[in-house]
């Protein structure tokens, strides 16, 4: 990690500055993706109303937090979303909109021009047919279009996938699209479960000998995906914090722990009270015993919402993490790829 | 000359450091209180002049201490693309 932002992420968790927060500013989506850790029955769940938005960053402003994640759902469905990415670039935030890029047409790359949005970050999961099959809607070119609309405009741009069972052999048709639309292209092979606990996301999940290639072949630096975890739970509640359509506070977007909720409390409390009460709860390093006697901990990069989501138990073992540590151990073992521990 | 704030800019002051990142490159920066000085009269729009009022008053440093001090931050903001000239 960059010497800067090493400090900035250590001088922000030490302080509890929510130096991370994403806000999920719709649970609505015009597309049915088959990983979305959102139940679809949320999807008729209330919504913050601008004003309230305006509050919010406000007081994360106050608070000291500096990236601010506009997520859904599908943010564009917001007719308001440029009056909030605007409202937050007003406050200098580094403001990133996570979307599926159906919507996006040059009247919206125009506005997002104008409001100086810091970074779109559109998701992608194949060639036109998987992916089609993949969102369940054919919107395959439309994404590709907004790519480049985006990109004719300079703004940041980036795609990001997650590979499974259905997209594994579209991942090198994914890297040369992205080199071709010249974009970056982020890559996650970590699937959630619902985050009403509902475990089906993870039959997603790709095979052993799938993912043990995947990473040997991408040459992923194993040392950077685990934590020391001698010091270190998760930073959830420490300076990442996440809110929800209907105002709920969490830990995380996928850490369903409610903290409390913006139309009850402000949010300046539920983080100064809640939210350190949770992580002097539950981020306390002595209580993950199993954790800390597991022989695969160098390996794992334990994230306590999959266990809370997957098994209800914070201090759990998450079925899907603790497959990645183990290829992770097999691989390091057979020095095969990664760095020194 | 008079300079602006490269717009692809987002900051913020965290302890006794001022933070900026720059979205077209993806680059964090880390400046002391002095560089923000400097930042934040640029934000305003204050000629060198002002700025150098500001850190004399601040720091009860020399003028001359001040100015050089002030140019080195704009020459390093201006390589950094954190800065650019006024036109």
């Amino acid at each position: 990690m960059d010497k800067v932002v090493n400090d900035l992420f250590w001088t922000t968790y030490k302080n509890r500055i929510p130096l991370y927060t994403i806000v999920e500013l719709t649970y609505r989506c015009n597309l049915f993706c088959k990983h979305c850790y959102i139940p679809q029955h949320y999807r008729t769940k209330t919504e913050l109303p601008t004003e309230k938005v305006f509050q919010l960053i406000e007081e994360i402003y106050s608070l000291g937090g500096l990236y601010l994640t506009f997520t859904g759902g599908e943010p564009f469905l917001r007719k308001d979303i440029f009056e909030l990415i605007n409202y937050a670039k007003q406050k200098s935030f580094y403001v990133t909109v996570f979307t599926n890029g159906t919507l996006i047409d040059k009247k919206i790359v125009k506005k997002l021009k104008s409001v100086n949005v810091n970074r779109i970050e559109i998701s992608i999961y194949g060639n036109k047919d998987v992916h089609n099959r993949f969102v369940r809607c054919n919107v395959f070119d439309k994404v590709v279009e907004s790519v480049k609309l985006l990109k004719k405009e300079d703004i940041n741009v980036c795609l990001k996938t997650v590979l499974t069972k259905e997209n594994f052999k579209d991942y090198e048709f994914l890297k040369n699209l992205a080199k071709n639309l010249d974009v970056v292209l982020k890559t996650d092979f970590v699937i959630s479960a619902k985050i009403d606990n509902d475990l089906s996301p993870i039959k997603l999940l790709l095979s052993d000998k799938k993912l043990k290639n995947l990473v040997k072949k991408e040459d992923i630096d194993i040392t950077s995906e685990c934590q020391n975890f001698d010091n270190f739970v998760c930073s959830a509640g420490m300076n990442l914090v996440s809110v929800s359509p209907e105002g709920n506070v969490y830990p995380c977007v996928e850490f369903p722990y409610l903290l409390g909720n913006i139309f009850e409390d402000d949010f300046t409390t539920i983080w100064q009270k809640n939210a350190l009460r949770f992580v002097k709860k539950f981020l306390n390093i002595r209580k993950y015993r199993k954790c800390l006697s597991c022989e695969i901990k160098t390996y794992c990069r334990r994230c306590p919402a999959l266990c809370f989501v997957e098994s209800s138990d914070i201090y759990g073992c998450s079925y899907v993490i603790k497959k990645v540590a183990k290829i992770f151990k097999s691989l390091f073992l057979k020095n095969n790829v990664g760095g020194t521990f | 000359m008079k300079y602006k704030l490269n717009p692809h800019l987002a900051y913020r002051k965290i302890g006794e450091f001022l933070y900026v990142v720059d979205s077209k490159t993806s680059m964090l920066y880390k400046f002391n209180e002095t560089a923000e000085i400097v930042f934040e009269g640029i934000k305003k729009c204050f000629d060198i002049d002002k700025i150098v009022k500001k850190i004399v008053s601040e720091y009860e440093v020399e003028e001359s201490v001040a100015r050089s001090d002030v140019e080195e931050i704009i020459k390093e903001m201006l390589e950094k693309n954190i800065i650019e000239v006024k036109k």
